[in-house]
């Protein structure tokens, strides 16, 4: 810290030397009625047509010469503010900027120009307002962050119900997915039906599907930065909302106005209430009992214009219980995240932003089973310990210069089990943690060449470390007896790896309405996720690199072309992308799983490598009393390993050829909107058999190539309307009402395809049909939310 | 593993709505299927039979002409003397629907214990190879008794239960099979009927045994409140085969896959055939025989 802190100072003398003219106007932009910081607004001078956009905090600074200016500050769903300014020294101003209700009226439209998606060399990037996704009806009426990102093009989903993400062709452990700067390793509940993102706790949202600067690594496909609110420093706020299948409840306040605020979040979902719909009167269903919660909590205080401190923490679990009567069978299965994220925002002075942050973060999944006398645990858990420290150095030359440094030891239980026949234990394996750590150090700087050529370049070299204590199991192959065992202590390094990642992002300005951009993008992963099924389970397990599993590596290039229309208020965009995706794994064909606990799991991996390209089309509106977008991707993800499918390429399991989303939002008239959704995506892939034999008279299927069989295509409609009632008096009290139909047209979308034998094959009266399973029909759903 | 998510397809079978769909898939490659075995104290059996398209319809016709090869030419051979197997029509078998009705029987070498044996079949112009061992060791399970099963909630119905001590100094591989007697025609593997020692090796332990279906995709057998139950008053043949790595191997995959067939949420297992230029398992059973007759 105090070598860094030497550094700086010697560059901070240096420039104040060379341009002794310039002077920094900077500050805080914050919504003025609760004290929020607004992250990314814009904040610029009228006459020179340059400026500045907040950071995570807030913090904008813009060094300029001497002169006086209009300063106009701008943020989508927010009032400009313009204010004259001598510069003649350095300024400290503080901007709140007045939120302007969601039904636009005429002022937002010619002020709140997007302009965005041409100026900035973020090509890949996807800025959805959190009013946005709280508008868009999802399952059960619940807005969902990961759903409406879902939306998106290049973001696709697995299929029904499924929050996972899977971004340009990339699996979905290649997502970092970021809670205030914690990784959340297990962003669903329910098997994928919900996120763990609670969209009342939630202040802003980014995501980047390529060209992600230097200061976020460690994944492949995508960077999600979730970012929570800071609790209203003005006065207290409580929001709520009381639907068929959850409810929730925020509460925030000041401690001390304007100095200190807290948030607190809460829902759950109701067990019965969400089994029972679908329940064919079946001991199964009442022998289920499941819910999940979670809590988000944070608090902060400024110490001075200079110093702030934020503690934030996040608890979710979900509980899922299941008592099989015939077979006396008693099932309790537990997963859930704990994040807590401490963070010091120090500015040096008006060029310098510093942010210190110390995370925990921990992710754990426990099965429970019961059967007569056998009892069996297995559990599967991550804990991270992490420290960052990051620093933005908004430069007099036009650089917005990022360096820093993170640092993070990682502790992984992939597989735990214990269990007893009676009174007998059985032999399980031992507990296998895998140790490792991850050290970084970045260097990003975004300025302009030209006047119309803007780069965004990057560098990050990581290290990453694999020690003990391990033990390594060596055997030529899973099938073949262990021949030797390496012991590493905990002093030994097991296996070191150490990469560069170059980042590189340019934009090229055509004309003030369109914009060419093109990126490389770069990416090592040291963590991977190995599932045993063809969908995403809580089962599946996450393993560090180790000296069998190579780090990922992701290569990415994308072309885009960016064209406003009227008057900026109608976004377009093409996109192009290639990718490669090498040091893929999967389980090898035919593991037994139980006898990777005796074992190292990586000794039953095969790897390969992956490739995906496509093409995204997107309109969009923001702006009026109609907004939407309409989304087309074309893509191809193929997966090539030599011990899998005989060596042939073969579909990965997410390949979707064509994906389509269409939004539309309307406001009717000041108490009434209207949502409606629309997609279409081409069917999942899945291996279905070829032909069949008899083996002692049962059915025996035989399998065709990995992957080679689609399902039938997903489409369907959701429609949702919000209404606001609007009282004669302005009250304290607001309430609104949601009324969502998902699945408009009752299409009965494939979740997945079995075939079902009937009778006896040998006296010729078997019945073999192919049946499809379809998850959610027509579900109509009220929501109550109120806020006070 | 494999249990919990298999009952989370079960739970989303019951949970939402299935239909029919119509399937086009390509016509597959024509294979033969090869079910030979050969025990201590018997001659060898083995089964040939065909593929077929995976919609093919099923009927009796179809059964008796395409289903059977019956122009084959089947040796086993112990590396001293060749045994040329007969074709048989098992009428008994046919009328009672047991499963195989028609296959190749040995009538010169019987099944010896520690023996290494080879299968060669010729149909038309193709050549079909297996090799198998029956292991040297017999074993027995210490104690063998049946009790009702609370659940069953009638106490006629229960589990036999065995007490068995496995052998620290070999790896070893089971099958267990029942027969009922007057009941069941031959003997059936229990529900999860192969085993190896690597959860117990060297220990003595309680376990009991699920009593298995002879037709698996009998959907009404599930519902049948004897359903993995021996009842009070049977007779009760346990066998206990001591199998080789490979016999093993191929049990253990079929019934895998059997058993999850259309379980969404796994990759097919592949199946383990130890036949060479076929698809099945040439196996080899060191079995012992243990009877309970079922009595409070």
């Amino acid at each position: 810290m105090k070598r860094n802190g030497l550094f700086i100072s010697i560059i901070i003398f240096a420039e104040s030397l060379l341009y002794a003219q310039k002077f920094t106007i900077s500050g805080y932009v914050r919504d003025a009625s609760n004290g929020e910081s607004l992250i990314g607004a814009n904040v610029w001078l009228d006459e020179l047509k340059k400026g500045a956009t907040s950071n995570t905090y807030g913090f904008y600074s813009i060094t300029i010469e001497k002169g006086t200016y209009t300063l106009v500050a701008k943020y989508l769903g927010y009032t400009a503010f313009k204010k004259k300014i001598v510069v003649d020294k350095n300024i400290q101003l503080n901007i709140e900027l007045t939120p302007t209700s969601i039904v636009a009226k005429e002022v937002v439209i010619t002020d709140n120009k997007a302009i965005k998606n041409i100026e900035s060399t973020e090509m890949g990037k996807i800025d959805i307002p959190v009013q946005t996704i709280k508008q868009i009806p999802v399952v059960f009426g619940e807005a969902d962050i990961m759903k409406t990102l879902q939306l998106m093009p290049g973001i696709q989903t697995a299929g029904e119900g499924n929050t996972d993400l899977y971004v340009r062709g990339g699996g979905p452990d290649q997502n970092l997915i970021l809670l205030d700067e914690a990784i959340v390793y297990n962003p669903s509940h329910l098997f994928g039906f919900f996120s763990t993102f609670n969209a009342d706790a939630i202040q802003n949202i980014e995501m980047f599907k390529s060209g992600m600067p230097a200061y976020y690594g460690g994944r492949l496909a995508s960077v999600l930065d979730v970012t929570m609110k800071e609790g209203n420093m003005k006065q207290w706020q409580a929001d709520g909302g009381i639907g068929l299948i959850a409810s929730r409840i925020s509460i925030q306040g000041p401690l001390k106005k304007d100095t200190a605020s807290f948030i607190v979040s809460a829902r759950r979902t109701y067990a019965d209430l969400l089994i029972k719909p679908f329940t064919k009167s079946n001991s199964i269903a009442r022998a289920t009992s499941y819910y999940f919660y979670d809590i988000n909590i944070k608090t902060n205080y400024r110490i001075s214009q200079k110093d702030r401190l934020f503690l934030s923490t996040y608890f979710g679990q979900d509980l899922f219980d299941f008592n099989f009567a015939s077979d006396q069978m008693k099932t309790k299965i537990n997963w859930g995240n704990w994040t807590t994220t401490f963070r010091w925002n120090h500015l040096y002075n008006p060029k310098l932003f510093s942010n210190f942050s110390f995370i925990f973060s921990q992710y754990h999944f426990t099965f429970d089973a019961k059967q007569e006398l056998i009892k069996l645990k297995l559990y599967s858990g991550i804990q991270d310990i992490t420290s960052k420290l990051d620093y933005t150095y908004l430069a007099s030359f036009g650089h917005n210069l990022k360096f820093g440094l993170f640092y993070s030891h990682h502790c992984y239980t992939p597989n735990n089990a214990s269990g007893y026949t009676g009174e007998t234990e059985l032999d399980l394996g031992k507990t296998v943690r895998l140790y490792s750590h991850e050290m970084s150090l970045y260097v990003n700087d975004e300025f302009s060449i030209s006047n119309r050529l803007k780069l965004n370049l990057g560098i990050r070299g990581t290290d990453f470390m694999h020690t003990g204590p391990f033990d390594r199991y060596v055997h030529e192959d899973f099938n073949l007896p262990i021949t030797d065992t390496i012991h590493y202590s905990s002093r030994d390094i097991v296996k070191n790896y150490f990469h560069l990642e170059p980042r590189v992002s340019l934009r090229f300005s055509i004309d003030t309405l369109s914009s060419i951009k093109a990126s490389y993008t770069q990416n090592y992963q040291y963590v991977h996720l190995v599932s045993t099924s063809t969908t995403t389970l809580p089962t599946d397990v996450w393993v560090p690199s180790t000296d069998k599993i190579k780090p990922q590596l992701g290569i990415q290039y994308s072309l885009g072309y960016y064209r406003n229309f009227f008057d900026n208020t109608v976004e377009t965009s093409i996109e192009g992308y290639y990718k490669t995706m090498k040091n893929q794994l999967e389980y090898a064909e035919g593991v037994l799983l139980e006898n990777t606990l005796y074992d190292n799991i990586d000794n039953y991996l095969v790897f390969g490598k992956g490739t995906s390209y496509g093409v995204e089309f997107l309109i969009q509106k923001r702006m009026g009393s109609t907004t939407g977008w309409i989304g087309y991707t074309w893509s191809k993800t193929t997966k090539h390993f030599p011990l899998i499918n005989n060596g042939e390429p073969f579909p990965a399991k997410y390949d979707r050829r064509h994906d389509i989303s269409f939004v539309i939002n309307h406001a009717i008239n000041e108490s009434l909107t209207i949502s409606i959704v629309w997609v279409y995506a081409t069917g999942n892939t899945t291996t279905m058999p070829v032909s069949r034999y008899i083996i002692d008279g049962n059915v025996v299927s035989e399998y065709g190539p990995r992957n080679g069989f689609r399902l039938p295509p997903y489409h369907r409609a959701d429609v949702s309307v919000n209404w606001i009632p609007k009282p004669k008096k302005k009250r304290r009290f607001e309430q609104s009402w949601n009324f969502s139909i998902y699945n408009l047209y009752n299409r009965k979308n494939p979740y997945f395809i079995f075939i079902d034998v009937d009778g006896d094959i040998l006296t010729g009266n078997a019945i073999i049909k192919a049946k499809q399973v379809s998850l959610f029909p027509i579900l109509p759903s009220i929501t109550w939310n109120f806020k006070f | 593993m494999k249990k919990m998510l298999l009952l989370t397809t079960m739970i989303f079978i019951l949970f939402s709505c299935s239909k029919e769909i119509n399937l086009k898939l390509p016509t597959p490659e024509s294979k033969y299927v090869v079910e030979a075995s050969i025990e201590n104290g018997k001659y060898p059996i083995v089964v040939l039979t065909r593929n077929m398209p995976y919609f093919a319809p099923v009927d009796t016709a179809f059964l008796m002409d395409s289903l059977f090869v019956t122009d084959a030419q089947v040796i086993v051979s112990d590396g001293v003397i060749n045994d040329t197997l007969q074709l048989f029509y098992d009428l008994s078998r046919i009328q009672r629907k047991w499963w195989p009705f028609v296959y190749y029987k040995g009538s010169k070498i019987v099944g010896q214990l520690g023996r290494h044996y080879y299968l060669t079949v010729k149909i038309k112009s193709t050549i079909i190879t297996a090799e198998t061992t029956i292991p040297s060791n017999v074993y027995y399970f210490d104690t063998i008794w049946w009790k009702p099963d609370a659940k069953a909630k009638n106490d006629s119905l229960g589990y036999i239960w065995i007490k068995a001590t496995d052998n620290p100094n070999e790896k070893n591989y089971y099958r267990i099979y029942t027969q009922r007697l007057s009941r069941d025609y031959d003997f059936v593997p229990i529900f999860g009927s192969v085993y190896e020692d690597i959860y117990i090796s060297g220990k003595n332990f309680d376990f009991y045994l699920t009593r298995g279906l002879k037709n698996i995709e009998e959907d009404s057998a599930y519902s049948d409140k004897e359903f993995g139950y021996y009842r009070l008053g049977d007779t009760v043949v346990i066998k206990l085969s001591n199998i080789d790595k490979a016999t093993f191997e191929f049990w253990r995959t079929l019934e895998g896959e059997t058993y999850s067939a259309g379980n969404p949420f796994t990759n097919p297992t592949p199946i383990k055939h130890n036949v060479h230029g076929a698809l099945g398992v040439f196996g080899g059973y060191a079995s012992s025989y243990d009877t309970l007759i079922i009595k409070h």
